[in-house]
């Protein structure tokens, strides 16, 4: 469980504040809710990885590939206007 | 006796060099995008970010100083901090205009506006003995993201910074 920087935090944050919403939440509500995230990323990815391995049998990608393949599917997911 | 106002942003107004205050153009955050003049902007950081400037204090300058801070946010909670840190310097080849250090420095906390885009002013009293009719007030003005009263999660966009005074 790795504890986001302050440096880290104001870049998420300001990266959130360019969507234009308008903010009825506080910087640290912002905060707890991108550590919450962080939290639990680890035994979200443990499952994931593992997942991906059952559906690519017998060929297993490398943490780096998976890590590639998951990175281009929140885009497409999350990304500007998803 | 008066009370005079004067926007004090002139040729000499720089934003610091962290590109976390910036001009741009008010079409960029606003929702309406009618009113295309540049303000600043102060982003949402975690440290105490500024724009640099000077003006002339007025002839007329008796005392009652402020700076008044017209801003807005697409924030309508939490706050900002706001810092003003300034050096007079008066005369004919008796002051130096390179000192080191402020000879004032001045906070004051503001609330979000209660909805977005609504005009809201910042006031900060100076000491009125500090300043001298005709005197070059250098200034930087700060948001303190470092500060815990500031927890606006929005950037506060700037639209003037005001002298405000009573005259004779």
């Amino acid at each position: 469980m790795a504890v986001l920087t302050a440096e880290q935090l104001v870049e998420l944050r300001q990266g959130v504040q360019s969507e234009g919403d308008s903010a009825t939440w506080k910087k640290a509500d912002i905060n707890a809710a991108l550590q919450a995230i962080e939290d639990k990323w680890g035994a979200i990815q443990a499952v994931l990885s593992a997942e991906v391995d059952t559906a690519t049998a017998p060929i297993v990608f490398s943490n780096a590939m998976k890590k590639k393949i998951g990175k281009y599917w929140l885009r497409q997911r999350f990304g500007r206007g998803g | 006796m008066a009370t005079i106002r004067q926007a004090i942003l002139g040729f000499a107004t720089v934003p610091d060099e962290a590109g976390e205050v910036f001009f741009e153009p008010y079409d960029v955050k606003a929702t309406n995008d009618v009113w295309k003049r540049l303000v600043i902007i102060f982003n949402d950081t975690s440290s105490r970010k500024g724009l640099r400037g000077a003006f002339n204090v007025p002839k007329d300058y008796v005392g009652a100083p402020k700076i008044i801070v017209v801003w807005t946010g697409t924030a309508i909670t939490g706050d900002v901090e706001w810092d003003f840190d300034y050096r007079a310097v008066g005369g004919n080849d008796t002051e130096s205009l390179d000192q080191a250090g402020t000879q004032e420095s001045v906070n004051v906390n503001d609330t979000a506006p209660s909805a977005i885009h609504e005009r809201m002013e910042a006031s900060l009293a100076l000491t009125a003995a500090n300043l001298a009719a005709d005197d070059t007030l250098l200034f930087e003005l700060f948001r303190d993201g470092s500060d815990a009263g500031d927890t606006m999660a929005a950037a506060a966009i700037v639209h003037d910074v005001l002298f405000e005074y009573s005259d004779a």
